[in-house]
């Protein structure tokens, strides 16, 4: 009886984890038949530049992350161009990143590059001790360290001309402003100020109200918390909680506010409450390190994007949309908004500074 | 008479692994399974899996390296449970023993030696008190230790949360990471490999493992407090101090906590980060290797191992054949499932055999 019940029981678990790994499999696997698919197809021009090097990125749980899955994509893209193998290197927690980072290295990888600010503090270690076996690059964040290549964003940029959108949007039917965040660090602040800013420059009387999933891929306790900031009369709210973004959207429908996705264009033919998108272009800057890595210009140097470079920017301002634009916003409303872009990029509104958020009253 | 010795240690040997054994074996089979839906070849996988985590030296190194906190809080979680006390707070004494032990080497001054033990110290006590919470809050008021524990681990990360967020955050580069400064060198442990982060805490998990093999076999506390364990009744009628026992066993549990994490701050990170202790899940996986080893110091310190290579050589398998990280995820899950089916076996088996003593007198 004993031997019978826990034979059933192992053989139902397999075959129930079959059923679910079959669905995954096309993933994987499709991501691994790309390098030998892409030195196959190559085979006639044998000489690509990156025959033979491996280039990683090192970042936590991809998913459904927009942020994340543009890295990916760049990444493959690049790989099939310049005939590298591309190592894509999830990292479940804290401590996996130097473990991974440091067995990359050992493995002979000659571009890491770490995918957001957890990477930091195990490139900072492992650069210093292997400071000429493998160049390093750190997206998103900036830490100071000379052999590290380090791209940060103007958030506040983008950020700034949401919540310009935002007033607009409501056209002062409400005074309280949301947005949905994933955690109350500094990270997330710079997207706080700029949107705090642009919704001022329209409606001076705005009040915030802002809360924190703590998580990237929470849609379900993003929605209760979009709910509930409706409920305390907010008809914008800015969704910035990545992966948990779809829930306030799903909240946008049901309860009848706006709103605004965050990293690639959110915009749907399908949820006209989705007013527009705070641009943040990780396809973009892969492509671009790549392009340098290969191109010979590579330095070390640390760079900060922001609208004037293109990676910062919001859809229906910077970048243009396959989606229908809200009837809330109108022509006025958004050549205004693009003048401000201009005065970005003329460098007669500078938003490289950001005060720190204890110096700064609401 | 000593073959026949011998012979008995080798019984009670296989008897005591046969089960985690028979339940790794499984694991691997239904691993097996999920590669092979995955298109790839499962001796292939294993085979570089083991290799990255266990056969090359450098590999070797990071395994034991990450299996350093797990032994502790295996040791933390056995000392707890053995004496019927379900401790399952250890992430949240780790926590606030590491951070206090962080703070303590941060802005004490004086000589390094002096520092790092008033640290180590600090780290100690803090973790022990942590942990006494829960025993008087038991004690006065009849609080579930399981809830009250649970929750405090919540409490705990979030208070370290908010110091790394705002007072004690490092300002260096631009800021955006939520840690604390890195702490002088002179307080960081030894490295024992010139290439991995191999370091000395490792043979303070091995002596708390000692430790805890002294405490359980050879002295009175260690008896007192499995015999509350066994059967709490007993152990009272049996003139044991039922209270005196609870309050030293859930401050050495909350102390060795403190250890695990203390010893990855200073042998391997050099600082606190928001979320180290929390999000690696070393509280978890060291409750995972002792309910797999029965509670028993040395299956706890080798499952834990174990278990540590898993992960290692989940990632290695990433890096090197694109095989998704919860392969090793699934591996782990499904070996303590199997084991958690003997614990129900055992539950089943005991409960006829009570109802059988008591002949049905009491339906």
């Amino acid at each position: 009886m004993k031997k019978i019940l826990a034979l059933s029981l192992a053989l139902v678990l397999a075959l129930s984890l079959a059923a679910c790994g079959g669905k995954d499999s096309s993933q994987p696997s499709g991501g691994d038949a790309q390098p030998s698919g892409g030195s196959d197809s190559q085979q006639g021009a044998d000489s690509l530049p990156g025959e033979g090097m491996r280039i990683a990125l090192v970042c936590d749980k991809i998913g459904v992350n927009p942020f994340l899955t543009e890295m990916v994509r760049a990444l493959d893209e690049t790989a099939a161009e310049y005939g590298f193998t591309q190592v894509v290197v999830e990292c479940a927690d804290n401590a996996a990143y130097e473990d991974n980072i440091r067995a990359l290295v050992a493995e002979g990888c000659d571009l890491i590059i770490g995918g957001g600010w957890a990477a930091g503090d195990p490139l900072d270690k492992v650069s210093r001790e292997f400071p000429e076996a493998c160049s390093y690059a750190l997206i998103d964040s900036e830490i100071d360290n000379e052999l590290v290549k380090c791209i940060s964003y103007r958030e506040q940029e983008g950020a700034f001309l949401i919540g310009k959108l935002a007033a607009y949007t409501v056209d002062g039917e409400s005074h309280v402003y949301g947005g949905v965040h994933c955690n109350e660090g500094p990270g997330s602040w710079k997207y706080r100020y700029g949107y705090m800013e642009g919704v001022k420059s329209i409606d001076p009387e705005a009040t915030f109200v802002f809360n924190y999933t703590n998580s990237y891929s929470d849609p379900a306790k993003a929605k209760e918390l979009a709910i509930q900031q409706f409920e305390q009369g907010c008809k914008f709210i800015n969704g910035a909680a990545a992966a948990g973004d779809s829930g306030v959207y799903e909240a946008a429908m049901e309860k009848g506010f706006y709103t605004s996705g965050q990293d690639v264009d959110e915009t749907s033919a399908d949820n006209p409450y989705i007013v527009s998108s705070q641009l943040k272009d990780t396809y973009q800057t892969v492509k671009n390190l790549v392009d340098e890595f290969f191109g010979g210009s590579w330095t070390p140097d640390n760079t900060a994007w922001g609208v004037s470079e293109g990676t910062i920017g919001a859809v229906n301002v910077t970048h243009d949309s396959p989606n229908p634009r809200s009837d809330r916003l109108t022509d006025e409303e958004i050549a205004d908004i693009q003048a401000v872009v201009e005065q970005m990029k003329s460098g007669a509104l500078d938003m490289t500074d950001v005060p720190a958020e204890e110096d700064y009253s609401f | 008479m000593k073959p026949s010795k011998a012979k008995e240690l080798a019984g009670q040997i296989w008897r005591a692994l046969r089960q985690p054994l028979a339940a790794a074996v499984f694991g691997l089979l239904v691993g097996a399974v999920v590669i092979l839906a995955c298109g790839q070849n499962p001796v292939t996988v294993y085979i570089e899996m083991f290799n990255k985590s266990f056969f090359t030296p450098y590999y070797l190194f990071s395994t034991l390296t990450r299996a350093t906190p797990i032994i502790i809080c295996a040791m933390a979680t056995g000392m707890a449970w053995r004496a019927g006390y379900i401790n399952i707070g250890v992430e949240g004494q780790m926590v606030t023993g590491t951070f206090a032990a962080t703070v303590a080497a941060l802005y004490i001054p004086g000589p390094p030696i002096f520092v790092g033990l008033v640290s180590w110290i600090a780290g100690m006590a803090a973790g022990a008190l942590y942990a006494l919470l829960p025993a008087v809050l038991n004690w006065k008021f009849q609080v579930s230790m399981v809830i009250t524990t649970l929750m405090l681990n919540y409490v705990a990360n979030n208070i370290a949360s908010y110091f790394v967020t705002y007072p004690l955050k490092d300002t260096s580069g631009d800021g955006l990471a939520l840690q604390t400064a890195e702490i002088a060198e002179g307080l960081r442990l030894t490295r024992l490999s010139s290439t991995s982060t191999f370091n000395a805490g490792f043979l303070i998990a091995a002596a708390v493992v000692l430790l805890m093999i002294f405490i359980t076999k050879k002295t009175v506390f260690g008896y007192e407090s499995k015999m509350g364990g066994f059967n709490s009744s007993f152990a009272r009628y049996g003139g044991t101090k039922q209270v005196k026992v609870m309050m030293i066993t859930m401050a050495l549990s909350g102390a060795i906590a403190s250890l695990a994490g203390t010893a990855e701050v200073f042998g391997l990170k050099f600082r606190y980060a928001d979320g180290m202790l929390s999000s690696t899940n070393y509280a978890w996986t060291g409750l995972m290797a002792a309910l797999i080893a029965d509670l028993d110091p040395a299956g706890m310190f080798f499952v834990s191992i174990f278990l540590s290579g898993l992960q290692i050589g989940g990632s290695a398998i990433q890096r090197s054949l694109g095989i998704p990280l919860e392969i090793a995820t699934i591996i782990q899950c499904c070996i303590t499932l199997f084991v958690s089916v003997k614990l129900v076996f055992r539950f089943t088996r005991g409960k006829a055999r009570r109802e059988e003593a008591k002949g049905g007198a009491q339906a």
